[in-house]
């Protein structure tokens, strides 16, 4: 069931109306609703998976309250590393199996020694890196004494498999979900508003600008052989705008929806193309697995702190698994490795938190050297997606190696430019860039005209024959 | 909870007010866009025509037959109700549409040839429909091929979705009166100036046969095509089929041997009718000049008019 399609659109306003008039007698009947229609949720795509969402539910829940009552530092140590070594166990099987198999099988064979590796047949259960991710920080928090276990399980089952969360994040804390699962939840008017407008805004990103734009970037990327440059150039800055609207607007929708029954999620994207360097793009880039990785592994590594070297291999260290995560292909770990090239010179000369306060745009030169900056760094940002968007690292080579020839063909460029093009992406950059301040730039001033020019939007534009998926619920 | 609920419904009820605005904006200015088939559309189904001669067919019958010189030549007020439809369904749904508002026409001028026979999986052009969604007789016979249809009426701008041009030139509509070259259509007819040009796709879909012969299917399909007109026309009122001219890329041995047989049927048809007549212009001169044709199964305007004068012509040779 995605976000974006009728059966979505059936069953949000069903638990809504479940949620807020039958079981709204107490926390427990709400979270009860909730579980209720997560797992539905989920089973939409695999019933069969929902057995591993509720094993690693129960995994996490018992480790943790085993950890928490351990008496001596050698059985919190085992029920820790039991629930780690589990839950990275699955997902190795599932995602990363396979792909280290066939590396090491192409090593091998590279070596003069014939091996054809044992390959699983298994399909990779939808948001697995989210919810693994959930309840790592979970039990690790709990290892570090910095939260307490939870030992109502259906409180807890709702911080794992929250419906609008699991499938493709954000990737929520303990410290931020589980104190909100544990009240009972108010109606309140100005959150329930807020969560439609961020509703509208999510579909909008998704099924206007995602879907739109992946039209021109599968086009090109698919025929990039036969492409001129300036339509390879084209086809990075629609790919740029499709995984932005897909997954950007998928968590505009999920935070949303959690708004509407009162709970808040992590934000997981802050205009990040309006970054004014690299080290604030990422963090403005999917903040919640940035931030995972900062506050679970960059900081225990020492973080900044210590040596050059420590620095430089810390950088690289979470830079590569934040690629990683991201699927087991050699692209994405290109793609992380080269974000860590580009973030090292700024950590190296302590530039990296220049850029922390939104700065107003003037007629001056600091104006200009910031909209230069904002341009420098979303196409410095284009040529890493060309990793992410190719099927292979060699493909990637050749897509840029194309692009330096320096080739210009108006006919062909006319067929990769379209008047909804021409209308959407500016929309978008404006609407973004003068709301930039807000959570989501339908709220606040001239709201009701800016939500219904984007309703118009989405039923004008919108992709709706096409049954598109997320992006991110690959990973 | 009410405070939401209200908000929501505002906002769904702001939308859709401007959305219908808009779209209605569109729609009317597409309808009343004179010599175009948007118009022609909202004439036949508000009973504006009221033609003696009525042309009908396919595409072929659409920027083939000039109205207006028939019209000179039969003396009696005609028009063209062909449309890109492809196959005889449509088409007979179209001037069942046409009756339902508009008088008896006093000939029938059908245009046939092979892909008439085939049926429509797929309503083609279905742009052409959306000014009149709300039409019931279009809604009955676009809903039988597309389920969108019914979206289309509750959910305002649905119909122009990915179609943002053609809003704009609806819009545009409502304060200019220039139509589209190749668009414009004149009493049904829609001249094409344009070039010739070998249009593979199409020759490609000309029928394999090694026999001459019809099936069952088909010889009950021409009976019912003329029981169809005679049944709902006036007792003294004309039935003329004609086969216009095909280009002569088209006309090879395994298409003659197809054709043969349905020609053969008609002529018989033609001694059992008294009012049905039948014109074969198949081989007609027209065929061996590529200058006539905008592709090998479409005549250009100067194909079309000298085809016109022919045909009325011929018919009048019939008739008198």
């Amino acid at each position: 069931m995605f976000f974006n399609s009728t059966a979505f659109a059936i069953f949000l306003p069903i638990v809504f109306f479940l949620y807020w008039f039958v079981f709204n007698k107490s926390k427990s009947t709400q979270n009860a609703l909730l579980i209720v229609a997560s797992y539905y949720f989920y089973s939409c795509w695999d019933w069969r998976f929902l057995f591993l969402l509720v094993f690693s539910t129960f995994l996490d829940y018992f480790t943790g309250i085993q950890i928490e009552k351990s008496d001596s530092d050698k059985k919190r140590k085992f029920w820790f590393w039991l629930s780690i070594l589990v839950n990275l166990g699955f997902l190795g099987i599932f995602k990363y199996y396979n792909f280290f198999a066939s590396s090491f099988a192409e090593m091998f064979n590279s070596f003069g020694f014939k091996v054809s590796p044992f390959l699983l047949n298994v399909i990779l259960p939808v948001g697995i890196s989210f919810y693994t991710f959930h309840g790592l920080s979970y039990v690790i928090d709990i290892y570090y004494k910095r939260i307490k276990a939870e030992y109502n399980f259906i409180d807890y089952s709702l911080f794992v498999s929250y419906f609008p969360l699991l499938v493709a994040g954000p990737i929520e804390r303990a410290t931020h979900l589980l104190p909100q699962v544990k009240i009972k939840r108010e109606f309140n008017l100005e959150k329930a508003k807020e969560g439609f407008l961020q509703i509208i805004w999510g579909l909008f990103k998704k099924v206007v600008i995602a879907d739109n734009c992946a039209v021109y970037a599968n086009n090109i990327f698919d025929h990039y052989t036969s492409m001129d440059s300036v339509s390879l150039i084209m086809g990075t800055v629609y790919f740029a705008f499709q995984i932005y609207g897909d997954f950007s607007g998928y968590s505009d929708i999920a935070l949303g929806v959690s708004k509407l029954f009162g709970i808040d999620l992590l934000k997981n994207f802050n205009y990040p193309y309006f970054s004014r360097d690299i080290a604030e793009f990422w963090r403005r880039w999917h903040i919640s697995l940035s931030s995972w990785f900062r506050d679970y592994v960059y900081i225990p590594l020492g973080g900044s702190k210590g040596s050059k070297t420590i620095q430089v291999r810390n950088v690289f260290i979470i830079f590569l698994l934040s690629g990683f995560w991201h699927g087991a292909n050699w692209t994405y770990i290109a793609w992380g490795a080269i974000n860590a090239f580009y973030f090292l010179p700024l950590l190296l000369i302590k530039t990296n938190r220049n850029n922390i306060e939104e700065k107003a745009i003037s007629f001056n030169f600091s104006s200009l050297k910031m909209i230069c900056n904002i341009l420098f760094t979303f196409g410095i940002t284009c040529v890493a997606w060309i990793f992410f968007r190719s099927e292979n690292i060699h493909m990637a080579f050749e897509y840029i190696k194309r692009i330096t020839f320096f080739s210009f063909d108006l006919d062909g460029l006319k067929e990769q430019i379209s008047y909804i093009i021409i209308i959407i992406l500016p929309y978008l950059i404006l609407l973004e860039w003068n709301n930039r301040k807000k959570e989501c730039p339908l709220f606040d001033r001239y709201s009701g005209i800016k939500t219904i020019t984007t309703l118009i939007f989405i039923l004008l534009f919108g992709q709706f024959d096409i049954q598109s998926k997320f992006i991110y619920f690959q990973f | 909870m009410k405070f939401f609920l209200k908000y929501i419904i505002g906002i769904v009820a702001m939308t859709y007010i401007v959305s219908f605005g808009i779209q209605y904006l569109a729609d009317y200015g597409f309808r009343n866009l004179k010599n175009t088939q948007y118009n022609d559309w909202d004439n036949i189904v508000n009973g504006r025509i009221n033609s003696d001669i009525i042309i009908n067919g396919s595409s072929r019958g659409f920027v083939g037959y000039n109205s207006q010189i028939i019209e000179e030549n039969l003396k009696g007020d005609c028009f063209n109700i062909s449309f890109n439809a492809g196959c005889y369904k449509l088409q007979q749904y179209k001037f069942d549409t046409y009756l339902k508002r508009n008088k008896k026409p006093k000939i029938v001028i059908q245009n046939i040839d092979i892909a008439h026979f085939g049926e429509n999986k797929e309503l083609p052009e279905v742009s052409q429909f959306y000014p009149l969604v709300y039409n019931e007789d279009i809604n009955s016979l676009v809903g039988k091929y597309e389920n969108k249809f019914n979206l289309f009426k509750i959910i305002p701008l649905l119909k122009y979705n990915q179609s943002f041009k053609m809003l704009e030139e609806g819009i545009v509509a409502n304060f200019s009166n220039s139509t589209k070259k190749n668009a414009t259509t004149l009493k049904g007819y829609c001249p094409q100036d344009r070039p010739f040009r070998i249009d593979y796709h199409n020759l490609k879909k000309i029928p394999e046969t090694k026999t001459k012969s019809l099936n069952k299917r088909e010889i009950d399909l021409l009976h019912k095509m003329i029981y169809f007109y005679f049944s709902r026309l006036d007792k003294d009122s004309k039935l003329i089929f004609v086969w216009m001219p095909e280009n002569k890329m088209r006309l090879n041995k395994s298409y003659d041997l197809k054709r043969e047989t349905i020609v053969e049927e008609l002529c018989l048809m033609q001694k059992k009718y008294k009012n049905f007549i039948f014109i074969d212009m198949a081989y007609d001169d027209i065929s061996n000049h590529d200058q006539y044709y905008y592709d090998t199964f479409h005549l250009n305007e100067t194909g079309a008019n000298l085809f016109s004068k022919k045909v009325s012509a011929k018919i009048n040779e019939q008739l008198n």
